[in-house]
């Protein structure tokens, strides 16, 4: 054995790099594969997180509230009980018929129910959301 | 101190020696019938520029002096230089019986002269002697029955400096110095490799953010949780998006001679009536709707049109 000693010491070395570089091509491929993992639960961390904060907004029955001032009392039959909304308008002009639309449908809701009615030039309007 | 000699047995050797039967890595003090000694006062400091005339002090001496290698060392005012055949040291060695694996370490039996306090019989003839601080083998004859007496060789006769067989024979690719050279190189590569493993394997700013954001949400901290609640939520706003898409696009499709009468949403389907001035508005209206995906209904007998998408 001692005649092969150089040939041994460098054999054992280069073993030794080899399974170096095996280490770290693990180390590596392992930490690539783990990286793409939490990537991609950040994402879909962020985009639950995202969603969540858009139709569970704490903000939304504010919005609703502040939804009532958009008509007047008189034409309008408000109920609002428990994040569900149920609204009816009479003897709407456009102009308010357009009102009611638009910011309904800014406001983060489930739209239940939407239904307008023409009668000569006036509209009735009955909305039905929760959220 | 050498660490690596320790417990090694130290055997001398000389031409009339008897075989040996040694199975275990031994060292090896040679007597002064395998070298050649000078001593010379040199005008040199170190012991590699001593050795580098070493050469030229022994020319004529050898046949071929290219054979022979050279180990000096300064003792008082004077160097002591030995020549010496690798090549006819290690074939006796083997010729006695000796594995050259088993050949650990070579010395000169004149770099322990100072053991040799009296003659040291070897072999039936000759005796090992000291003069003038010189060893040399001299024939028995030559000293009085009286003065040879049976020293006892042992391992405290090793000097502290060694010569090591070179590996330059035919059995070996890769002399020591390569040895040196390209195991430290593996060796340095193995070492940084591993170093920027470890250097992955500790990288976690991901994860960091990822542990953050779980921490800001506790309640999504499982993933089955997450999937559903991504579930319900992305439903949810498809769903959403597409109804206030669709009642975006019934309000653009209204144009000169075309008025709503009617919008009906519920969770199913989208319904919107039309009421149309003349036959032209009604089709162009239809190609519209047509266009922009919706059922389209001609009410009998009239102009009017419904159209209806589902959810």
């Amino acid at each position: 054995m001692k005649i092969y000693q150089n040939e041994l010491i460098l054999l054992a070395s280069f073993i030794f790099m080899i399974l170096a570089y095996g280490y770290k091509s693990n180390q590596v491929s392992t930490q690539l594969v783990e990286a793409n993992k939490i990537k991609h639960s950040i994402i879909e961390l962020k985009e639950v997180i995202a969603l969540k904060k858009l139709w569970s907004d704490k903000k939304t029955s504010l919005k609703v509230k502040k939804f009532r001032n958009t008509i007047s009392n008189q034409k309008t039959k408000w109920s609002n009980k428990r994040k569900k909304l149920t609204v009816s308008y009479d003897n709407l002009t456009p102009n308010e018929l357009n009102k009611v639309t638009t910011k309904i449908l800014n406001i983060p809701v489930q739209l239940i129910k939407l239904k307008i009615d023409k009668t000569n030039k006036q509209y009735r309007v009955e909305i039905k959301c929760k959220w | 101190m050498n660490f690596f000699n320790q417990g090694k047995e130290l055997v001398l050797i000389h031409k009339d020696m008897a075989d040996m039967n040694i199975d275990k890595s031994v060292n090896i003090m040679l007597s002064p019938q395998f070298y050649t000694l000078k001593r010379e006062a040199l005008p040199v400091k170190y012991a590699h520029q001593a050795k580098k005339i070493a050469p030229s002090i022994f020319e004529g001496l050898f046949e071929n002096s290219r054979e022979y290698e050279y180990f000096v060392y300064q003792e008082d005012d004077e160097w002591i230089l030995i020549a010496y055949n690798t090549d006819e040291i290690l074939e006796f060695l083997v010729s006695k019986g000796l594995k050259r694996e088993n050949i650990s370490k070579l010395y000169f039996a004149q770099q322990s002269v100072s053991m040799f306090n009296q003659p040291m019989s070897i072999g039936e003839n000759n005796a090992l002697v000291s003069v003038d601080n010189t060893m040399v083998v001299i024939p028995k004859i030559a000293l009085g029955d009286d003065e040879i007496i049976s020293l006892n060789f042992t391992d405290l006769f090793t000097p502290k400096q060694s010569i090591s067989i070179k590996t330059t024979s035919s059995s070996n690719i890769f002399s020591t110095t390569d040895t040196i050279v390209f195991s430290t190189i593996f060796s340095i590569f193995a070492i940084l490799f591993i170093i920027e493993g470890i250097g992955y394997s500790q990288d976690n700013t991901q994860n960091s953010e990822f542990n953050r954001l779980l921490t800001e949400n506790p309640s999504l901290q499982s993933s089955y949780s997450r999937k559903s609640i991504i579930q319900k939520y992305k439903t949810l706003d498809n769903l959403e998006r597409k109804k206030r898409d669709i009642i975006k696009t019934i309000s653009s499709i209204i144009f000169k001679g075309v008025k709503l009468t009617n919008l009906n949403l519920n969770t199913k389907k989208i319904e919107a009536s039309f009421l149309c001035t003349n036959k032209s508005v009604s089709n162009k209206l239809k190609e519209i709707a047509k266009k922009k995906h919706f059922q389209v209904l001609s009410i009998t007998g009239t102009n009017d049109l419904l159209i209806r998408k589902k959810l």
